[in-house]
């Protein structure tokens, strides 16, 4: 009698224990996701901060080179697909469509040397470029805790943990190629 | 056999391990006060003028001014090194106040980078249109502690709340004819009436100048006698903890 009290006791001990631990290993994840999605907020927020300064921006650009068609499209259209998209992988696709739009359209800058000197395009390209190097390091701190994120449910004895609340990898935000390129004023 | 093989993951374990942290090798230097002339580039005036000031802003409003020269920012490019600068010595108090200004002698680069808590008075466009004005003729001649002086006066000032002027660039400034018109005026009015008033007492006189503001700083009113070199006495406390997001301008002269 006696013998069986003691091991129910150690059973339960380590029930108790082993529970307190998933428990705990649990909160983790739920704030190891939290945070992931907290950074993809603020990628989000600057995304938008971009989009709200490009109409600004074209109509500039419109004032001195109202011929090139073409690329006012190709950016309004790239915008209101980033503005339409919801999920993380649709807005990182339209952003990187905006991306090449938008460096077309500071391309062509190049050819208006009156462009070039207006004082209120000199703003908004800094403007601009300063919200892409805030996307740049909300990207790279994006990243950082989904790398955060990754490694650990892949770990043991998270990656069993992970896998019974279907707790999957996330993806990367990566740069689009070209949009390292900060478009620098100079003169 | 089973000895080699383990030699060999050990070796390559070794070469990942260090390959890994070389990235995190590029450590920036120690903050050693607001001003930080690695760089060896800044006139004891500037130098002593920047610290003056940064010590004005961060007593008055709390701000706190980074004034940095660095030789060069390899390996990275200069504005990836200042948002890595500003976060690793958290410039700014508990609101993200922080204002950080970098100047890579090799790059031939200006940085400026606001806390997020600046964003809102210092928006990059008007950081941008400061250094043009302010920072640029200045950089251009090699002069970067004078470039570096007048930019900071104008952040502060714009920080007190005032309104900075972006020069027009398309419309002719006609502001210096206006004024010498009216100085021939008077001269010629004068003339006429043969009357010179003694030492000049005319109230009228020094409008010139182009369309420039100068900006007003209120200097030190400390009662007591000023430190020529404006070191803060006890060493540097550090920064107070603030953030930024990798805002700004900058440009390349």
């Amino acid at each position: 009698m006696k013998k069986g009290t003691i091991v129910l006791i150690v059973i339960a001990a380590v029930i108790i224990l082993l529970g307190a631990r998933v428990i705990s290993s649990y909160n983790q994840l739920v704030e190891l996701e939290q945070n992931v999605e907290g950074r993809w907020a603020q990628v989000e927020n600057q995304l938008q901060r971009r989009a709200d300064l490009i109409p600004n921006l074209v109509e500039t650009v419109k004032g001195y080179a109202s011929h090139e068609q073409q690329v006012f499209a190709d950016v309004a259209e790239a915008r209101s697909r980033l503005l339409a998209a919801r999920t993380p992988e649709d807005q990182m696709e339209a952003n990187a469509s905006l991306d090449s739009a938008l460096g077309r359209l500071l391309a062509i800058s190049e050819a208006y040397p009156q462009l070039k000197a207006d004082t209120s395009f000199i703003r908004l390209q800094d403007e601009l470029a300063g919200t892409e190097n805030r996307i740049a390091t909300e990207r790279m701190r994006f990243n950082e805790s989904v790398q955060t994120w990754n490694t650990t449910i892949r770990r043991f004895p998270m990656n069993l943990l992970a896998g019974m609340f279907g707790k999957e990898p996330k993806r990367f935000f990566e740069a689009s190629p070209g949009a390292q390129e900060v478009p620098q004023v100079s003169f | 056999m089973e000895k080699s093989r383990k030699f060999l993951s050990l070796g390559v374990f070794l070469v990942c391990a260090f390959i890994l942290t070389g990235s995190a090798w590029a450590a920036f230097p120690k903050p050693q006060g607001f001003v930080n002339d690695f760089a060896n580039v800044l006139d004891r005036r500037s130098q002593s003028e920047l610290e003056i000031l940064a010590e004005q802003l961060k007593k008055d409003q709390g701000i706190e001014l980074a004034v940095v020269t660095v030789a060069t920012t390899e390996p990275m490019d200069p504005k990836e090194y200042t948002t890595g600068l500003f976060n690793d010595w958290k410039i700014g108090g508990p609101e993200d106040s922080g204002l950080l200004l970098l100047l890579a002698v090799a790059e031939r680069a200006i940085e400026v980078e606001p806390g997020y808590g600046l964003e809102g008075v210092l928006p990059d466009g008007l950081i941008g249109a400061v250094i043009d004005q302010e920072g640029m003729p200045h950089f251009k001649e090699g002069n970067y502690g004078a470039g570096l002086t007048a930019m900071a006066k104008a952040y502060a000032s714009i920080l007190a709340g005032e309104e900075f002027e972006i020069a027009e660039e398309n419309k002719p400034d006609f502001g210096w004819l206006f004024s010498f018109l009216i100085f021939l005026l008077i001269v010629l009015l004068l003339r006429r009436n043969r009357f010179y008033p003694p030492r000049g007492s005319g109230g009228i006189g020094g409008g010139g100048g182009s369309g420039r503001r100068t900006i007003f700083i209120p200097g030190p009113t400390i009662g007591g006698p000023r430190m020529p070199t404006g070191r803060p006495s006890g060493g540097f406390g550090g920064f107070g903890g603030g953030r930024s997001g990798g805002g700004g301008a900058g440009r390349r002269f």
